[in-house]
Order: C-alpha cells, then sequence, then structure tokens
C-alpha cells in the first residue's frame, strides 16, 4: 500500500493537480456559503468542467468541491443564522449565539479547525480501511454485485423520506432510465423511440445535471423574497489565536471524527446525523451542557468536526463498493465513472496512481479550506445578497451548456430538461431524489450482472434466486437489503401511528 | 392540495406509468427485457400498495385543525398557494431554457446566453440596466471561456449567425 501512496503523490505535484484543488475548493466555500446552491448540484454542474481534465485532476477537483462545500454551509450558518447546507444545521445552534455575542471570528475559527481535523482524520481512514475492503470485494461475484446495487437503492429509499415506497419507486423509476438503450449484452434497443441521442442510453452526468439544478432553481424561484437586506454582524479579532483551545479539547476533536466516518461508512445516513449525534455526545460527555445551545465551544467544534469527518467515511464504500452514502457522493461517482473509472479492487490496483492521488489531494483540500475559510469568509458570506433574480438564469444557462458539453449534443439539453421535469414532479410530490440517482448510476451495473449470472445459468431465473441465498456473501447482502426495509418500515409505522393520534 | 392528496395522485401516476413501461417492455425480446419487466411489476405493485395505504389514511384521519389530511383552513390555502407558485415557477424555468435551447440552434449561442440572461433578470424583478448588461455579457464571456476556449468544446452550430 505504501508503494500505491508514493505512487499518488507523483501526480500531486503537478502545478495543474494543486490548481484545480484550489479552484474546487474555492467554488465549494461558496457554493456551500449559498443558501440553494447545494453540494450535489454544484457537484453535478461542474462535472462537465472535470470531464476533459485527467482523471485524477478532475477527480481531485469534484473531491475539493466536496470537502470544502460541507464546510463552508457553516459560515453563513454562523454570521446568519442561515445553514448553507443540511450538514451545518447542527452548527446554527451554538454558533449563531456565538456571533450574537460578538464571537463570530472564534465560532468560524472554530469550525473551520475543527472541519479540517475532522476532514484530516477521515482520510486517514479512508487510507487505511479502503484498500482491504476493495480487495475483499474480489470474492464478489455478478449475484453480490447484483445485490449491491439493490442494497444501495434500498438502504437510501428506507431512509431519504417520508414513505418508503416512495424512495423505492424513485429508485425503481431510476433503474428503469438505467435500461433505456442497448441491452449490456444483447444490444437489442430499448425505450429509445428512435431517437439516436438516446441509442446509448440517458448520459448519467446530463441527468445529474437536470435532476438536481432545474428543481433548485424552481424552488429558489418559489421561495424569493424580493428586497431582502441582510445584516451582518461581524467582529474583527485574529482567528489563528483560538487554534490553541480547538486542540484543547482532544476528546471531543477524536470521539467527533470516529463518530463521523462510522455515520459516513453507513449508507444513506449523511452529514448532518453525523452533526446532530456528535454534538449530542459531546453535550452528554460535557462538564458544563447547560451551556449548550447558548454559544458552547464543545458545541461547534462537535457538529463541524463530525459532519467533515462523515465526508471521508461516505468515501469508502463508495471507491472500494460502488455504493454511495448520500446523494453527493452518488453524483461523485457519476463522476468517477465518466472517466471510465469502476469503484473496486481494480480501482486500487489497476488504477492505483488515480485513485491514491485523489485520496491524497482530500489532505490538500482539508488543508487549503482552512486559510479560504478563515480569511475570506466574511467576504464570502457578502454573496449571500446576490439576488436569486441573477443566480437563478446563471444556474440555467450552466445547466445548458454543461449538457451540451459532455457530447457535444443539443439533443443532450432537451434530455436534460426531461429529467429535469421528473426531478421536479418528485419534488412537487415530496418524493425523495437521492434513490432515483443511484438507480441511475447503479442501474446499468445491476442489469450487466444480472444478465451475466443469467447467461452463465442458461437463463434459469429459479436457479439465480437460488444463488442468492446459497452464497455466504450474496446472502449476507441481501439479508442487509431486508433488515434495511424493515427498518424503513418501522420508521413509518411508527410516523403513522403519530399521525393517526 | 393536501398531502393525501397528492400521494393518492403520484400512486396513481406511478400505477399508469408502470402500466405503459410494462406494455412497452413486454414486446421486446424476453432475454433483452427480463430486468425491465421485474422493474415495472414491482413498481406497479408499489404503486398500488401505495394508493391503497393513502386511501385508508385518508378514511382513518379525523378532521381536526393541524392534521394533515385536511387540515386547517388557514394551512389548506397556504399549500394550495404554494403549489400554484412552484407550478407557475416551473412553467418558467422549463419554458424559458426551452426558448433558450432553441435560440441558441436558430441565432448562435453567444448571442442567445445575452438574450436569455438580459430577458430572464428583469422578468424576475431585477431591475437594474446597467448590471443586466454586464451580468449577461460577463457570464456569457465566463462560459465561452471555460467551455469553449479552455475545454476545446466545439461550439453549438445555428442557423443565422453559424
Amino acid at each position: 500500500m505504501f508503494e500505491n501512496i508514493l505512487l499518488g503523490i507523483g501526480p500531486l505535484l503537478s502545478v495543474n493537480m494543486l490548481i484545480a484543488i484550489a479552484g474546487g475548493v474555492t467554488g465549494g466555500v461558496l457554493i456551500g456559503v449559498l443558501p440553494g446552491l447545494t453540494s450535489t448540484m454544484g457537484i453535478a454542474l461542474l462535472i462537465p468542467i472535470t470531464f476533459s481534465m485527467p482523471p485524477e485532476v478532475g477527480l481531485a477537483m469534484l473531491g475539493g468541491i466536496y470537502l470544502a462545500s460541507t464546510y463552508s454551509g457553516a459560515i453563513s450558518g454562523i454570521l446568519l443564522n442561515i445553514p448553507g447546507t443540511p450538514a451545518a444545521v447542527a452548527t446554527l445552534l451554538d454558533g449563531y449565539p456565538m456571533t450574537q455575542k460578538g464571537q463570530s471570528t472564534k465560532a468560524l475559527a472554530l469550525a473551520t479547525f475543527g472541519s479540517c481535523i475532522g476532514g484530516l482524520i477521515s482520510v486517514v481512514a479512508l487510507l487505511f480501511i479502503a484498500p482491504p475492503l476493495a480487495e475483499f470485494s474480489l470474492r464478489f461475484g455478478s449475484p453480490e454485485y447484483f445485490l449491491l446495487a439493490v442494497f444501495g437503492i434500498t438502504v437510501i429509499a428506507s431512509l431519504s423520506g417520508e414513505d418508503v415506497e416512495k424512495g423505492l419507486i424513485a429508485g425503481i423509476f431510476g433503474l428503469l432510465l438505467s435500461t433505456v438503450g442497448n441491452h449490456p449484452l444483447t444490444g437489442f434497443m430499448r425505450f429509445t423511440y428512435d431517437i439516436p441521442a438516446l441509442f446509448d442510453g440517458i448520459p448519467l452526468v446530463v441527468s445529474l445535471i437536470g435532476l438536481y439544478s432545474i428543481p433548485e432553481v424552481i424552488d429558489m424561484l418559489t421561495r424569493r423574497k424580493s428586497g431582502e437586506k441582510i445584516k451582518l454582524n461581524l467582529d474583527e479579532s485574529n482567528p489563528l489565536r483560538f487554534f490553541p483551545e480547538v486542540i484543547s479539547q482532544k476528546v471531543n476533536l477524536i470521539r467527533s471524527s470516529l463518530i463521523g466516518i462510522a455515520v459516513g461508512i453507513i449508507p444513506g445516513v449523511g452529514c448532518s446525523v453525523g452533526g446532530f449525534l456528535s454534538y449530542d455526545a459531546a453535550k452528554r460527555s460535557s462538564k458544563k451542557p447547560e451551556e449548550f445551545g447558548k454559544g458552547s465551544t464543545a458545541g461547534v467544534l462537535a457538529s463541524e468536526t463530525a459532519n467533515n469527518a462523515v465526508t471521508g467515511g461516505t468515501l469508502i464504500p463508495l471507491l472500494t463498493l460502488g455504493v454511495p452514502g448520500n446523494p453527493v457522493t452518488a453524483v461523485l461517482l457519476g463522476g468517477i465513472m465518466i472517466h471510465g473509472l469502476r469503484p473496486g479492487a481494480e480501482l486500487f490496483t489497476t488504477n492505483a496512481d488515480i485513485v491514491y492521488s485523489f485520496i491524497l489531494s482530500l489532505f490538500i483540500s482539508n488543508l487549503l479550506f482552512v486559510p479560504v475559510g478563515l480569511f475570506m469568509a466574511k467576504y464570502c458570506v457578502r454573496l449571500i445578497q446576490i439576488p436569486r433574480s441573477i443566480l437563478a438564469p446563471a444556474i440555467m444557462a450552466m445547466a445548458v451548456i454543461g449538457s451540451y458539453a459532455i457530447r457535444g449534443s443539443m439533443e443532450d439539453v432537451w434530455i436534460m430538461l426531461f429529467i429535469g421535469f421528473c426531478g421536479f414532479v418528485m419534488h412537487f410530490f415530496a418524493v425523495p431524489r437521492a434513490p432515483m440517482v443511484l438507480g441511475l448510476v447503479l442501474g446499468t451495473m445491476a442489469e450487466g450482472e444480472l444478465s451475466r449470472s443469467l447467461s452463465l445459468i442458461h437463463g434459469d431465473v429459479g436457479a439465480f434466486l437460488i444463488q442468492l441465498v446459497t452464497r455466504p456473501i450474496s446472502l449476507v447482502i441481501l439479508i442487509l437489503c431486508i433488515l434495511s426495509l424493515v427498518q424503513g418500515i418501522r420508521q413509518q409505522i411508527k410516523k403513522n401511528s403519530v399521525y393517526e393520534n | 392540495m393536501t398531502n393525501v392528496q397528492k400521494n393518492r395522485i403520484f400512486a396513481l401516476g406511478t400505477l399508469i406509468l408502470s402500466l405503459y413501461l410494462g406494455y412497452e417492455s413486454f414486446s421486446y425480446p424476453g432475454n433483452s427485457s427480463l430486468f425491465p419487466r421485474v422493474l415495472v411489476v414491482v413498481m406497479g405493485f408499489l404503486g398500488f400498495l401505495f394508493f391503497l395505504r393513502q386511501t385508508l389514511l385518508s378514511k382513518k384521519i379525523k378532521p381536526s385543525p393541524g392534521n394533515d389530511g385536511t387540515g386547517s383552513c388557514s394551512v389548506a390555502s397556504e399549500k394550495s398557494s404554494a403549489d400554484k407558485t412552484a407550478l407557475a415557477s416551473a412553467g418558467l424555468v422549463f419554458g424559458s431554457i426551452g426558448i433558450y435551447a432553441l435560440l441558441v440552434g436558430l441565432v448562435n449561442y453567444e448571442a442567445a446566453t445575452v438574450i436569455f440572461m438580459a430577458t430572464m433578470m428583469p422578468v424576475l424583478r431585477f431591475s437594474k440596466k446597467r448590471w443586466i448588461i454586464v451580468i449577461s455579457c460577463g457570464l456569457m464571456a465566463l462560459l465561452w471561456a471555460i467551455f469553449f476556449h479552455l475545454l476545446g468544446v466545439t461550439r453549438p452550430e445555428s442557423l443565422i449567425f453559424g
């Protein structure tokens, strides 16, 4: 493994790589600061830009956006009580009260250093947990990969919405969209309606742009308020002098990082849950729990450390098994796949230089958002005053050119609009979009592996079903699928009983 | 529209979509359409199950303020007005992007982008004319530089200005 790490350091030293990381981090900070712009949308819109870059450079840029946008949601949360991203919600509880007390710089410094340390620890975990897990995935055959795709969808469908059925329907719809075009083995055309642009299937990145930019723009316009003035309450102290205070809370930092990593590894749970769990743990173990909610430094540190530690955790199942932990990593998986890479053992052996340079670039991204966050945050947050009447058409223009750029085809713009329409309908009926993204991303793999399995046993569906329960690994994944569904149904029964009473 | 009503419409839509996609997929050869066939059957079943559950839920919920099945008048009217605004915004977004895409094919990318931005901003109630021109031209120049100059993407062809 250490040879591979050395292999990954080489590309990191190139100027292009460093520019890409810096660009990704700066872009990520801006995306995170602006409420309404999500990490998912940001990555989906910027994948076309990384498309023509070498894979390691493109992935480093996307990684920088992911980490920086997860962190920077805290900036507008601390200064304005508006979380830039859902990940920052727990940070508001103590971050904004600190700003009200005239300690905004201190709160920002705690959030920045905490995010950096949490992020760095999680990348170390990624570096040491992912390779053995990827090696383990060598034992997987077609039935296991097919079930992994099913597991990814069932777990996200069960956890990401109010109704399990809606999540599952969204996942299945995504899988169905992935069947448009050639059959992976026979080459027979399905659902193409003689439209040449559909012969190779629905382009993944185009779908991601439509699914995450169009509904967000509509939502932005629906909630638009004119003449909204934002008041900033800033103090001018030196942020670096709070570093010793951060380091003095070693237990809090380590505990929050471990919670974040564990939450990240479990698919479907997400950054905001990591932040809340860690906040709760810090409150329970604090000698001054009464300070929580009133501007506790331990509270800000706990939630921010954990939500950035989630990022490295989510990448572990993503890079080793191809199972994304949340919508952002589902989009990131799309970004990985358009560079011709496939998660799993092959990524850590044949493409070791790319994957290790990507992982190591995350160290640089984590370190780079410290100066950006500490010294630019107060200026970045003024961006929140950009009227939505400028932001919305700008996003639409980017969505159009981004969709066109993938294959140089205006037909892809229409496909993006169609998927955007599907996304809007889902948003309107409160159907989670994450399972659909997962369906789209994992659909080709699921159908390909199913077809390969069946072709090996002469199309005998009964024999295939027996394989699923007789092979030990596939049986474990099958049990996990059932457990995730049972968990979702149990949660729903609880909610329904509250409704009825 | 209440959440339960919305859910029932969604479930019905799912059922109709399953029937249509089922009809399509069962018309393809079996070895090339096993996966979509299984998917539409499961989706149809889930749609039916969801419709049934929502129908039972709507009968169970007592009509009292704050209960989601019916809700108080003010909550219901707020939801209905939010739905109307969302539909109007959606119409604006899809219509404007559609026209923009057609304009790109008709005039050219640069002119279409400036026209799109310069029209959309006032429509969304941004009224500073000088800023509208600066932002429209600035964004067009930025996107042009990134995609066509830096990334080497071929410009879309157009009828009038090529």
